[in-house]
């Protein structure tokens, strides 16, 4: 648990990255820390992203968590300088994207 | 997730577990093919009896029985203490259970993995948290095995008092690991594959520091065959070909999957069995075996031990970031700084550098194949200064060198491209 926020953290950072690398430079960003689960919601505008890139996504965020892999390279997530959109999936649980309205819209869950 | 999508996933895993122990029994089994039971069980005690520092080759220590018999015990326990923990055999996993494997010929054994292995899940139950989150960490984590072997037998402790001493020490070490190895991996940024091989260097250097502190050194040892045993030659291009063809049959689409796989730039975390499949990274890792059998024998070099655990290593990071395009490059540059140095292509010291060089690969993965041979170049002349630090007690000491020459470049290529990618 005692990592659990910081991890949330850069999961949220990372997201951000995804917003502004897809020319979406207008973000609300919405995290709520339960006791069994942090969920991160972000919604923006305004540049519209292909129906392949949200597949994509939204198969990145619901695969299956990778344990093994998140003790050694969580750290690698949401850093500064690349981007490590592909390990989210191993840090949440589930989630959504979509548009709601013109609005993107990534919903992210993460169990502790 | 769906029932059905789950049962899938779960019989896929069975397949994958079932071809990793084909493997690593193919091995127990092959290793009576070389030498008699009772040579091969002295063989292995051994092996298990020495200092084991870098670089002590166990096809001199035990013979090539034992040393086959080592590294297929060494990957059977590995994938049975995954299984046990319900661990994906995905990329990750692969290259550890190979690394392992292939320093089971030269510096890891039954003995000394266990105290390291029995640290790290000490730490998770401190944690309070699954084993299996710290599985990696805990399986690269060997490369510091030789503390252990060297406090046992090789600091003039009598032999009970000895080993408890060892074990202590790997057990401490495996307390220590998991933190260390997941900060470090920000001071590359995964530009450097083997992170736990810099993250282990680092460990090495403070524990030999005390070691010196307190009065003891020891000298690297220069242990290893210098002819290539050529029905050995022939077992491991079986090996190797026989993942080829694994992949190939399993696949219908495995030619255009794999070139589809090489445009992975290789950047840590790049699982290809998690991005391309099983049956792909399979045949990767064949490709890879096969290329590091026709290169050590274009340069002349013996096929021992260590170069052995090059090989393997390079095929295990076949699930995990390494491709012929974006390893090539590295290669070359390696060469290119031992032609102009005169360093001999065919010695043992060279050959290792060259297979291990390859931890830079996703340098000329990203940043092209100029980078890449500028990061095998500088990576030669590096690595050769770092064994001091740690006494040839971290048995990844390319990984040591590799965070450094990854820290150094990655920064400046960053600052001078054109366009900074978010």
């Amino acid at each position: 648990m005692k990592d659990e926020k910081s991890k949330l953290l850069k999961i949220m950072n990372e997201l951000v990255r995804f917003f502004l690398k897809a020319g979406n430079h207008h973000i609300n960003i919405q995290m709520n820390l339960g006791e069994h689960e942090g969920v991160i919601i972000l919604e923006g505008c305004c540049t519209r992203i292909s129906d392949d890139q949200i597949r994509e996504l939204d198969s990145i965020i619901n695969s299956p968590r990778k344990d093994e892999a998140e003790e050694y390279y969580w750290n690698l997530i949401g850093s500064n300088d690349f981007s490590e959109i592909h390990l989210l999936g191993a840090l949440v649980n589930d989630g959504e994207v979509g548009y709601v309205g013109d609005n993107l819209r990534i919903k992210v869950r993460r169990k502790f | 997730m769906d029932n059905a999508i789950l049962k899938s996933m779960e019989s896929n895993e069975k397949i994958k577990y079932r071809i990793m122990y084909v493997y690593s029994i193919g091995f127990i089994l092959a290793s009576f093919l070389f030498d008699s039971f009772d040579g091969v069980m002295e063989g292995i005690l051994n092996i298990m009896m020495s200092p084991t520092l870098l670089l002590t080759d166990y096809l001199v220590v035990g013979g090539i029985g034992a040393s086959l018999l080592n590294s297929g015990l060494l990957m059977l326990l590995t994938i049975f203490i995954a299984s046990r923990n319900n661990t994906l055999m995905n990329g990750p996993l692969i290259a550890a259970i190979y690394t392992v494997g292939g320093f089971a010929f030269f510096g890891k054994n039954i003995f000394n993995i266990l105290g390291i292995l029995l640290g790290v899940y000490i730490f998770s139950k401190i944690q309070k948290d699954h084993f299996s989150r710290y599985i990696i960490i805990a399986y690269f984590g060997t490369a510091l095995s030789p503390v252990v072997s060297q406090v046992s037998y090789g600091m003039g402790f009598s032999i009970v008092p000895g080993i408890f001493l060892g074990v202590a020490a790997g057990i401490f070490i495996g307390l220590i690991l998991p933190p260390l190895a997941s900060s470090f991996v920000s001071f590359h940024q995964g530009f450097n594959l083997y992170n736990i091989g810099f993250t282990s260097g680092v460990i090495g250097m403070i524990f030999m520091s005390v070691f010196r502190l307190t009065g003891y050194d020891h000298s690297p040892e220069q242990i290893f065959v210098t002819k290539t045993n050529v029905p050995l030659l022939i077992l491991l291009a079986l090996y190797f070909l026989s993942m080829v063809l694994i992949g190939l049959v399993s696949s219908k689409r495995a030619w255009k999957e794999y070139l589809s796989l090489m445009k992975n730039p290789g950047r840590l975390v790049t699982d290809f069995v998690t991005l391309h499949g099983f049956s792909v990274s399979v045949l990767n890792m064949g490709i890879l075996g096969l290329l590091g059998i026709v290169l050590v024998s274009i340069l002349n070099g013996p096929l021992n031990g260590p170069v052995i655990g090059g090989i393997f290593t390079l095929v295990g990071f076949g699930a995990f970031g390494k491709h012929p395009l974006n390893a090539f490059p590295v290669v070359v540059g390696v060469l290119v700084s031992a032609l102009l140095s005169g360093i001999a292509l065919s010695s043992t010291g060279l050959l290792l550098t060259i297979l291990f060089a390859t931890t830079l690969a996703p340098i000329s993965g990203h940043y092209g194949y100029l980078a890449g041979i500028l990061a095998g170049f500088l990576h030669l002349s590096l690595v050769s200064n770092l064994g001091y630090l740690h006494g040839g007690m971290n048995l990844y000491n390319n990984g040591f060198s590799g965070g450094f020459i990854a820290a150094f470049l990655v920064p400046i290529f960053e600052s001078y491209k054109k366009e900074k990618d978010l």
